[in-house]
């Protein structure tokens, strides 16, 4: 029996599958694709394309739950899935010495001195931010800034950073030691696509005591959305929490605050911010071609993935799963979600010269 | 100036080659103004501006005021340059002197209007002393400025297009949709047809989103003289709006000339007969607007003009600061005529001038739009229609009467449109979640079987909040605000991309071998690839063109209404259409020089249409006259179709036609008129309603046609698929006549 708009219904999704996000490039021609061009490869994509087909074969009949070893959670408004795995991962520990000697070492950061005026300011002794504590000029802005480091509050003081250096300022990892590694929270989403659609995978990492615990919020339906939002709000608006993304600054954070607002679920997520991106971009802009994080990972941590989706086509892999129900096109979602968080939280840690005993 | 437009006048009757062709002169006297009074006096701030500028409130700018002020919602109707714009922004300012956070949308059709009057916003701002931070947002607004708009500024002039992708943005928007007070939407007369079904859910969804964050915006239309303001409002908005009609502004006494270069010999051909006119009165000194149907009319009209200095083009698609210098030269006098496309029909502020309209624009609305942009508060002017030799332009130039007496259309808009109101439901789940209780007053009693459809194509899934938009594209890009199309075929000449056209038009104007025109160049084809929808070109000097063969077929898949009206059997129901382009003859100045066969797969469109079965008495008449069926029927048909938009405002390529002697479906001699839009567009709904009416001007129109077997002015069809054949003039007015007999039992005839 036809209903007067299951055509219409069929129209928009003709129309929605042909609409694609991304262009197809064919590397004979040269073609390096910028951080954030909408171009797929072409033999990325036809081998994406392949192991889709492989995996709905290889998964057909097969439960969500048998596929995925995670567990139901319980959160205020309904429940969703998780997913738990555990890597060998260390970072520094907490070093607020260190970090308030190199933010009070730069007199930059106080309004109306730059180069030069530092250069002039250190050979008459005013070696420290401290120092212009006594300085007539520089007295009330030194002091605000002395206020700030005291408190440790890295909101306001990355913000501070921010207003008089680059995002990629490297004075903003040595602020990241006023926290515990405990106190970061590694994210990285995975949606249907480029905003005001679902979110599917909410990812987190946390390290701790010699491991790295990944906290994987798979979406079993687009319904379960809301859940997971609120299920992960809390850890992300606990007091101390500092977040490290890579990217996040442009897309994964407007667009959780997005998703928030189409549930009506008010939020801050004022929380301090590392964006891994841009420090990496300062470090290594040189040295690779790209700065995305598959080229950092193969480039700078030696890794090569396997199987892997590249992170346009992820939408197409969830819809594969939302429209068969086989888990199958999800498997290499949750692994490439994985890695990058792990990936980031070792770039991350890297950036900082964790290890090696200082910058 | 009223001593040129005398001598003017006085040069038509002289001049041999003009006084054949003026069929009639008609007067219209000049009006007083009419000045009215408020029940409390404006701000200072807008006295002040009011003052400074001279003006002194009409009677309809206090009624439009009164309105808004008391909650309602507006639509203003009075004609062009009756100060339309003061009667909203007056009271607009007022609200927002007043509620110091409060916010307005202004929506105009275009980027160049909005343009235009964000200068006049500005000025109101300046001087009034009210500060609105009025800014212009839209696809030209530089991605630095955005924020900064978003946040502060109080009055946002933008456009339907760049509000369809804003919505999925709105918590940035959170502060302009929390304080939103008034929505205006100006030109509105614009949206109607598929245009004002789009406009329709648009602005239910931006309602919407303002009812999310605890708003609820008053609605004030702007528009043309409508015959249906209040209905149109309410079919716009989803709510009641006050009409505001009743003109009080001043007008100067105006002459208008109906031309007729078809009369007596004939022989000359509207463009140079346009021309004509033209640089006759540049030269006697009246600034003249010259309207044309078409772009490529405007162009050809100015090039042919281009010995005489003054004289410019204007229309859509040139950049905006030439528009905005052709508008100043046009108002401090350094052009003397511009040849305009309907581009100009917009309220830009031009000063005033006296028009030529080259063709009847299609409607009433646009005539009176145009003539109306011809005209001043004081002193004569005039307005001179030149008639073309089509069948709805010959209609006036032998109906006086019905010209001068017709009142303004229909505005149709079709909220039920399965098509768009589900696209706009899509894009509406991807902005908040879809409470199917909640939301049933935005998109109507179908909402719980559009989101079940939905569900099987798993683009809307249902969550503890409502229904959520579970596609992978984005839905705003998807569902575009112009037409239900986005099936288009690109059109390279080499690596250059040359235009984009839909499939239908692609297999008729595109298909191998079919010459092209784009900007006054030729263009052969010469390759279509279906699958990757483009056509390849290459630049080629020919003087033939082609012209598509193709053959239609209709099938009804269901009959929604029927009624017998005199006996004539009439129904209205779903249908579908199949088209065939089965090949093109080559043609060298009209004639046939040769003919190909095309192998495209059949087109399919799945519409609305009215059918009706010819009685069995008509069919014998015409037998017995020794006339031939198939020939009237079409005949009967291409005037059916020709007389349509004139009553279900719409254009003659929105709606299409099939006659038939034998069809299956009813088994007997049948016409079907259908709406050429995926899923109907509510034309063929509309016509069946007013059948009689329709039926009676097509008859009057055939049968008072001064030709022996037909002529474009009657029964030939400019888009006809079979080459206007067969066709039998005498056998279309037996059965029309019939039918208008037999139908006018439901009311006279027009």
């Amino acid at each position: 029996m036809a209903h007067p708009f299951d055509q219409a219904g069929r129209l928009w999704r003709a129309r929605i599958d042909r609409a694609g996000e991304y262009d197809l490039a064919n590397e004979s021609e040269g073609f390096l694709p910028a951080p954030w061009s909408s171009f797929v490869p072409r033999s990325d994509y036809d081998r994406a394309r392949r192991l889709r087909d492989d995996l709905v074969a290889g998964y057909r009949g097969r439960a969500f739950e048998d596929v995925f070893c995670g567990r139901e959670v319980a959160c205020p408004s309904g429940t969703c899935f998780v997913l738990e795995s555990r890597s060998a991962m260390d970072l520094d520990g907490r070093d607020p010495a260190r970090a308030a000697a190199a933010v009070l070492g730069d007199l930059k950061l106080v309004r109306g001195i730059g180069e030069v005026t530092e250069r002039r300011l250190k050979g008459r002794g005013y070696r420290t931010v401290a120092d212009l504590a006594r300085h007539p000029l520089y007295r009330r802005e030194a002091v605000r800034l002395l206020d700030t480091v005291a408190q440790g509050n890295t909101c306001d003081l990355l913000e501070w950073i921010g207003r008089r250096h680059r995002r990629s300022d490297p004075l903003l990892l040595e602020a990241s030691r006023f926290h515990a590694p405990e106190d970061f929270v590694f994210l990285d989403i995975e949606t249907l696509g480029l905003f005001s659609r679902p979110i599917i995978l909410i990812g987190l990492a946390r390290v701790r005591g010699g491991s790295i615990a990944v906290r994987q919020y798979l979406l079993r339906s687009v319904v379960e959305e809301e859940a997971v939002l609120t299920a992960v709000l809390p850890g992300l608006e606990a007091e101390g929490t500092a977040l490290v993304t890579f990217n996040g600054r442009t897309f994964d954070l407007p667009y959780i605050r997005e998703r928030l607002a189409y549930y009506g679920i008010l939020a801050d997520l004022g929380m301090p911010h590392f964006d891994v991106l841009h420090f990496a971009r300062r470090r290594w802009r040189d040295s690779l071609a790209t700065c995305r994080l598959g080229a950092l990972e193969t480039g700078v941590l030696g890794v090569d993935r396997e199987n892997d989706v590249p992170g346009r086509m992820v939408p197409e892999f969830y819809d594969a799963y939302q429209r068969t129900g086989n888990p199958g096109p999800l498997v290499p979602v949750v692994e490439h979600n994985r890695q990058d968080l792990v990936s980031l939280a070792r770039l991350f840690a890297i950036l900082r010269g964790d290890g090696d005993g200082g910058a | 100036m009223a001593t040129a437009v005398r001598d003017f006048l006085g040069l038509l009757a002289a001049d041999p080659g003009f006084r054949e062709q003026v069929v009639h002169i008609e007067p219209v006297p000049p009006r007083r103004a009419r000045y009215g009074d408020l029940s409390r006096p404006l701000p200072d701030g807008l006295r002040a501006y009011c003052d400074g500028k001279g003006v002194r409130l009409y009677t309809h700018q206090c009624a439009a005021i009164e309105h808004l002020r008391a909650g309602e919602n507006v639509i203003i109707t009075t004609p062009t340059a009756s100060g339309k714009t003061l009667a909203f922004l007056l009271p607009v300012f007022e609200r927002l002197a007043a509620d110091p956070a409060a916010t307005a949308l202004f929506l105009y059709p275009t980027k160049a209007l909005a343009n235009d009057q964000v200068k006049v916003v500005r000025e109101l701002e300046r001087s009034s002393g009210i500060g609105v931070d009025a800014a212009i947002y839209d696809g030209d607004t530089p991605a630095g400025r955005r924020p900064a708009i978003r946040e502060r500024s109080r009055v946002i002039l933008s456009n339907p297009h760049e509000l369809h992708r804003v919505l999925a943005w709105h918590v940035k928007w959170s502060r302009f949709f929390r304080n939103l007070r008034f929505v205006v939407v100006d030109e509105a007369h614009r949206y109607r047809g598929v245009a004002g079904s789009h406009m329709a859910m648009l602005l239910r969804r931006l309602a919407r989103i303002a009812g999310h964050y605890g708003a609820r915006p008053q609605f004030v239309l702007s528009s043309a003289t409508l015959a249906n303001p209040a209905e149109f409002a309410a079919r716009l908005t989803g709510e009641e709006a006050i009409p505001v009609g009743e003109d009080g502004s001043p007008a100067g006494a105006k002459t208008f000339v109906l031309c007729n270069p078809s009369a007596g010999g004939g022989g000359r051909s509207v463009h140079s007969v346009t021309k004509d006119l033209l640089l006759t009165l540049v030269e006697s000194g009246c600034r003249t607007l010259c309207f044309t149907v078409s772009r490529k009319l405007a162009e050809l009209i100015a090039i042919r003009s281009g010995s005489v200095p003054g004289i410019s083009t204007y229309r859509a698609g040139y950049l905006p600061k030439d528009r905005r210098a052709i508008e100043d030269a046009l108002k401090d006098g350094s052009l003397r005529g511009v040849v305009t496309t309907n581009a100009l029909e917009l309220g830009i502020d031009i000063g005033s001038l006296d028009g030529v309209i080259s063709g009847y624009p299609g409607t009433m609305i646009s005539v009176r739009q145009q003539a109306g942009r011809s005209g001043r508060r004081s002193g004569e002017s005039f307005a001179v229609l030149v008639a073309f030799e089509n069948p709805l332009d010959q209609y006036f130039m032998r109906h006086l009467q019905a010209f001068f007496s017709r009142p303004c259309e229909h505005a149709v808009v079709d909220t039920g449109n399965p098509y768009i109101l589900s696209g706009h439901l899509l894009c509406a789940a991807a902005e908040l979640p879809v409470d199917p209780e909640r939301d049933g007053r935005w998109f109507g009693a179908d909402l719980p079987e559009m989101l079940a459809a939905f569900e099987r194509v798993h683009l809307l899934r249902k969550a503890s909040r409502g229904w959520i938009y579970a596609g992978q594209g984005r839905a705003a890009d998807t569902v575009g605000l112009d037409a239900v199309s986005s099936d288009t075929f690109r059109v390279m000449h080499g690596a250059r991309l040359l235009e984009t056209m839909d499939r239908g038009q692609a297999y008729r104007e595109g298909h191998p071998g079919a010459v092209l025109l784009h900007r006054g160049e030729t263009y052969a084809v010469t390759g279509m690839d279906l699958d990757r929808q483009t056509i390849r070109v290459e630049e080629t000097d020919t003087d033939t063109y082609t012209q598509p063969l193709s053959t239609t077929d209709v099938a009804v898949v269901r009959e929604l209404r029927c009624r017998d009206i005199g006996g004539v059997q009439v129904s209205f129901g779903d249908v579908t259409v199949t088209e065939e382009v089965v090949g093109y003859t080559v043609r060298h100045y009209g004639r046939a020089v040769s003919y190909h066969r095309l192998d495209l797969p059949p087109l399919h469109l799945e519409t609305k249409a009215l059918w009706f079965i010819l009685p069995d008495r008509a069919a014998e008449a015409v037998a017995a006259g020794g006339r031939d069926l198939a020939g009237g029927l079409h005949g009967a048909e291409h005037a059916l179709i020709a007389v349509m938009p004139h009553h279900a405002v719409c254009d003659r390529r929105d709606i299409g036609g099939l006659s038939t002697p034998l069809h299956p479906a009813t088994g007997a001699p049948t016409i079907f008129v259908y709406d050429g839009y995926e899923g109907g567009i509510g034309l063929a709904e509309k016509a069946f309603d007013l059948l009689p009416a329709i039926t009676g001007t097509a008859h009057e129109l055939v049968r008072d046609c001064g030709c022996a077997a037909g002529c474009p002015a009657c029964i030939y069809s400019p888009k006809c698929g079979n080459q206007n054949q067969p066709l039998d003039r005498v056998a279309a007015v037996m059965i029309l006549g019939d039918l208008a007999g037999r139908l006018s039992v439901m009311g006279a005839p027009l």
